[in-house]
């Protein structure tokens, strides 16, 4: 990747700084802009756990492409095919996110948008799915090492018009090495994966609008596709090393193939109308019908136990899988709005979302080197096995809100939301039979926002909801009161003071579960701008999070409450200083300081230097230090890395 | 909690009290009524507008905006036309005469933007200086965070998604003007499936708490101290918060009686790996 990139981003550097010695002479009518950000980082001081550095930040050092973005505009009808072209790139040189998006639009007649990103997902965090992280093995027996490639294209005709269709296509591929588990009756093997799944959408529609009314309908159809394989070769113990009945288990053998392909057709439409000038509706919905096709096939060899069903010892076992799952699904949304006077709006919405999935799956097991512990069984067994289910979701909500302009810039609100949820799980072949589980929920909508002038405001939203009926899972917000204040204060134009706060407190007073679960977080932000040159910016939040809950403990059926707390402090500092001949200088610090269950410390200090070489040129350094450190009595992990980049930043063009 | 929320109401109806008072008096009502004078005219002055015409707004005369101009003009200029200092009704409405009829912005006014009284003009340049995606002020991810500094404070976390990476937008996930704030992937699947194909299925054997309540419920999407980004320091304090004997709740049946001691029960996903859903085991096995 590096090498194609090196070989991809060269000639392009030789492009600009020839464009950069030459310029060619544009029409005062015409503008461009062309920037491009290239240079090399270096990282070095690396200590610590590398897997866990790779799955939070994994830059890695070489040349770098770390923006480039063109630009160019022409005024409205002096060119056929476009008024405006915009490339950018962001990230190139294996790094771990690429970006490159492209709009091309000519006023009123065409718009072309493009968006890719490649993301490549590492990741291996030692103390996750690690059943011997407390026998100091660091090895996460879930790793993976995967790209996400992602494509969107969207093509409108006449944007802007009263009648605009438009065309999209989505295509998502994800592919790699992946390392998981396999538990097979009784113990677990670590297996390899080779990730192979892709997703293609393509969707069209048109928007129609007039003066008092507008359409939108929309068709679509997505395909998914799923073809990865399952692998382990050689002799493996297991997680498990204890003997079973006097038998040693262990895999010495695997493999395994998804085969699943699914088509989603889907559907929306939107509809907005304006009767009166004081009314004003709105109504969408959308509906999807998924169909996906699974089928899954595995052979494994060892020597393997199966209990319950039908308590064998066996060397050789495998299945193979063919199934059918539907999920048609429902969303509404209507909404009204009614002013009957500048100082009073109301507002009614209701929303409904309707949800089945029904499942059918055929199952063969076979089995050989067969040794009963209940009786003699034929060697080899086969055993067929048929599975339905079914799942339902069904949720309406209906809600009323009044606003009273008491001034322009003030605003109060008053309102009232009930919600309704059900769930239906059936699941006979597992011995679920049908279960329903259904609450009702009512709450009161407060707020009121002000708006001191263009920039500035206060907004507070609160919530409070209540039901008496049983949570259908555990921790369900069917008692809750939730807060939200933001507030921008900007006292002169040197000064920007921001806040907020939220809380949201949730509970479950059942005897049985005995939730309660307190979210509270403050902010507060300054930026001093005082002189032309100089700015500074502090931050700095606090987040408190305690949940107390029963869990049962099944070895003694006793109930014993649960506790987590999460208490975290992060902190931000920016200088940015203009020195000497417009010299650069930009200096800050973060931290993330949290304690409770995994107390941990997150340190970034950097430096920047940026000095302009001439108008279009400018060279710059920057130094980045990340210092993570874990606080847990056993095994703390952490890592410490510094990067310095060099780079320049060049600069092209008249364009706005 | 309830001594904050009345400190914090006390607060908020002083603040409002103060803003009332520094609130000076409405602009007085013209005399008469103004007349169109064209963008030419309007151009003698504000030249450093041109940019407006290599804009999508370059078509909309400057008068469909600001209103007619002549005695702006008459007066030799004056703020009574800018949409500086205008009150959020004020601007949203003079926006929504085009835009109201489009139908992703045709919910704004129930959106939490507009309950928060954040006017148009607060995110967006009719005329920028600088030519930017969705005619922002600003690069999108500073100026959402210049009013939500506590999501930058989550995606500054460990472990996030990679939006201050650059990989990553505010609006790949949320819609600035619509109520619910969430974007919707395709027909009725959420955002998330947009890159996580592999984990909205539909499977034979589903996890309803995902369908129900939807990722959220096990990840804290901006951000988390938790590896995977999950709710919980441990992978099997998120799962007892629904999976534990409680009568007439999902999830808490059919009872397991792992013993939560050993490390190797504790890490529920290295048995239950397909934990999202499943075609082939009804407890997510493979």
């Amino acid at each position: 990747m590096r090498s194609h990139v090196m070989r991809s981003t060269a000639p392009l550097t030789l492009l600009v700084l020839a464009l950069c010695c030459s310029v060619p002479a544009w029409g005062q009518d015409k503008q461009y802009r062309f920037t491009l950000d290239f240079g090399h980082r270096w990282v070095f001081n690396q200590g610590g756990n590398q897997d866990l550095y790779r799955s939070q930040l994994d830059y890695g050092d070489g040349p770098k492409l770390f923006g480039a973005d063109f630009f160019m505009a022409f005024p409205e009808g002096s060119n056929r095919w476009a008024d405006r072209i915009e490339l950018r790139m962001n990230n190139w040189g294996g790094e771990p996110y690429n970006t490159a998006q492209a709009v091309i639009s000519k006023n009123g007649v065409y718009e072309l948008r493009f968006n890719y990103l490649n993301a490549q997902y590492f990741n291996s965090i030692p103390n996750f799915a690690n059943p011997f992280f407390e026998e100091g093995n660091f090895q996460s027996q879930h790793r993976s090492d995967i790209s996400q490639r992602i494509f969107n294209l969207e093509f409108t005709l006449w944007p802007g018009r009263s009648l605009s269709p438009y065309f999209a296509y989505n295509r998502s591929i994800r592919q790699g090495p992946i390392r998981t588990t396999l538990r097979n009756d009784g113990d677990e093997f670590l297996i390899g994966e080779d990730a192979q799944s892709s997703s293609d959408a393509i969707r069209g529609g048109i928007r129609w609008k007039r003066e008092k009314f507008s359409l939108m309908l929309e068709q679509g159809v997505r395909w998914y596709d799923d073809k990865s394989s399952f692998f382990a070769s050689g002799f493996q113990e297991g997680n498990s090393t204890r003997p079973v009945l006097g038998e040693d288990l262990f895999l010495d053998g695997y493999s395994g193939q998804n085969d699943f392909e699914g088509t989603i057709p889907f559907s929306s439409g939107i509809i907005t109308w304006e009767p009166l000038r004081q009314l004003a509706v709105r109504a969408k919905v959308s509906y999807s019908l998924a169909d996906m096709d699974p089928a899954f096939s595995d052979l494994a060899s060892g020597n393997f136990f199966q209990f319950p069903g039908l308590a064998i010892f066996y060397n050789q076992g495998g299945r193979q899988d063919l199934g059918q799952v539907k999920r048609p699904s429902l969303n509404g949304d209507f909404s009204a709005e009614w002013q009957p006077a500048d100082w009073l709006l109301i507002q009614e919405r209701f929303n409904i979302r309707r949800l089945d999935v029904s499942g059918s799956l055929a199952t063969n097991l076979s089995f050989a080197g067969i040794t009963s512990l209940l009786g003699p069984v034929e060697d080899p067994f086969n055993l067929s096995e048929l599975a339905d289910t079914f799942l339902a979701n069904d949720l309406e909500s209906q809600e009323i809100v009044a606003t009273v302009f008491i001034t322009p810039r003030f605003s109060i609100r008053g309102g009232h939301r009930f919600e309704s949820k059900s769930l239906i799980l059936e699941d006979p072949s597992s011995g679920t039979a049908r279960t329903e589980f259904g609450w009702d929920r009512n709450s009161l909508i407060l707020g009121g926002a002000f708006q001191f002038n263009s920039a500035n405001r206060l907004s507070v939203d609160f919530e409070l909801g209540r039901t008496d009926q049983p949570p259908i899972f555990r921790t369900d917000s069917v008692d809750f009161q939730r807060l939200r204040i933001l507030g921008k204060l900007s006292p002169r134009p040197s000064l920007i003071i921001s806040g907020n706060a939220s809380l949201f407190d949730n509970r479950n007073d059942q005897p049985d579960i005995d939730y309660e679960f307190d979210s509270h977080g403050y902010g507060l932000q300054v930026l001093w701008a005082p002189f032309d040159r100089f700015s500074w910016t502090a931050e700095y939040e606090r987040t408190e999070l305690n949940s107390d809950l029963l869990v049962v403990i099944p070895q003694n059926l006793s109930r014993v409450p649960s506790t987590y707390v999460e208490r975290g402090d992060y902190g931000s500092a920016y200088l940015s200083l203009g020195l000497y001949r417009n010299v650069q200088l930009d200096l800050g610090y973060s931290f993330w300081d949290t304690v409770g269950a995994f107390p941990q410390q997150f340190h970034r200090p950097m430096a920047r230097l940026e000095v302009p070489l001439n108008q279009k040129l400018a060279t710059y350094v920057q130094w980045n230090s990340y210092d993570y450190q874990e606080r847990t009595t056993l095994f703390p992990q952490q890592y410490q890395a510094q990067m310095l980049v060099a780079g320049f930043r060049l600069t092209l063009g008249n364009g706005f | 909690m309830n001594k904050r929320i009345l400190a914090t109401t006390v607060l908020f109806l002083s603040t409002f009290a103060w803003g009332l008072q520094q609130q000076g008096s409405q602009p007085p009502v013209p005399p008469s009524v103004p007349e169109k004078v064209g963008d030419e005219m309007c151009l003698v002055c504000h030249d450093t507008y041109t940019s407006v015409k290599r804009t999508p707004h370059a078509s909309v005369e400057c008068e469909a905006c600001h209103g007619a101009g002549s005695l702006h003009v008459e007066a030799g200029g004056g703020m009574d036309l800018s949409f500086k200092n205008k009150d959020f009704s004020w601007v949203k409405d003079q926006c929504q005469d085009c835009h109201r009829q489009a139908p992703h912005l045709s919910n704004f006014s129930r959106s939490a933007h507009a309950r928060a009284m954040v006017s148009c003009t607060s995110c967006h340049q009719a005329h920028p200086e600088q030519a930017r995606a969705g005619m922002l002020t600003q690069a999108q991810k500073d100026l959402c965070a210049s009013c939500h500094q506590a999501s930058v404070a989550q995606f500054r976390k460990p472990f996030h998604h990679p939006v201050m990476e650059g990989a990553m937008t505010c609006s790949s996930c949320h819609t600035p003007h619509s109520e619910g704030q969430r974007r919707v992937a395709f027909g009725t699947e959420i955002e998330c499936a947009s890159c996580h194909t592999d984990k909205k299925g539909p499977f034979v054997f589903e996890h309803a708490s995902l369908e129900v309540n939807g990722c959220e419920i096990c990840h804290q999407p901006h951000g988390s101290v938790n590896p995977k980004m999950l709710t919980r320091s441990q992978v099997r304090l998120v799962c007892l918060r629904c999976h534990s004997a409680s009568a007439g709740t999902a999830g808490s049946q059919p009872f397991a009686f792992h013993d939560l001691r050993s490390p190797r029960f504790r890490e529920c996903t290295v048995c239950h790996r397909a934990i999202h859903g499943s075609n082939v085991s009804s407890s997510f096995l493979r």
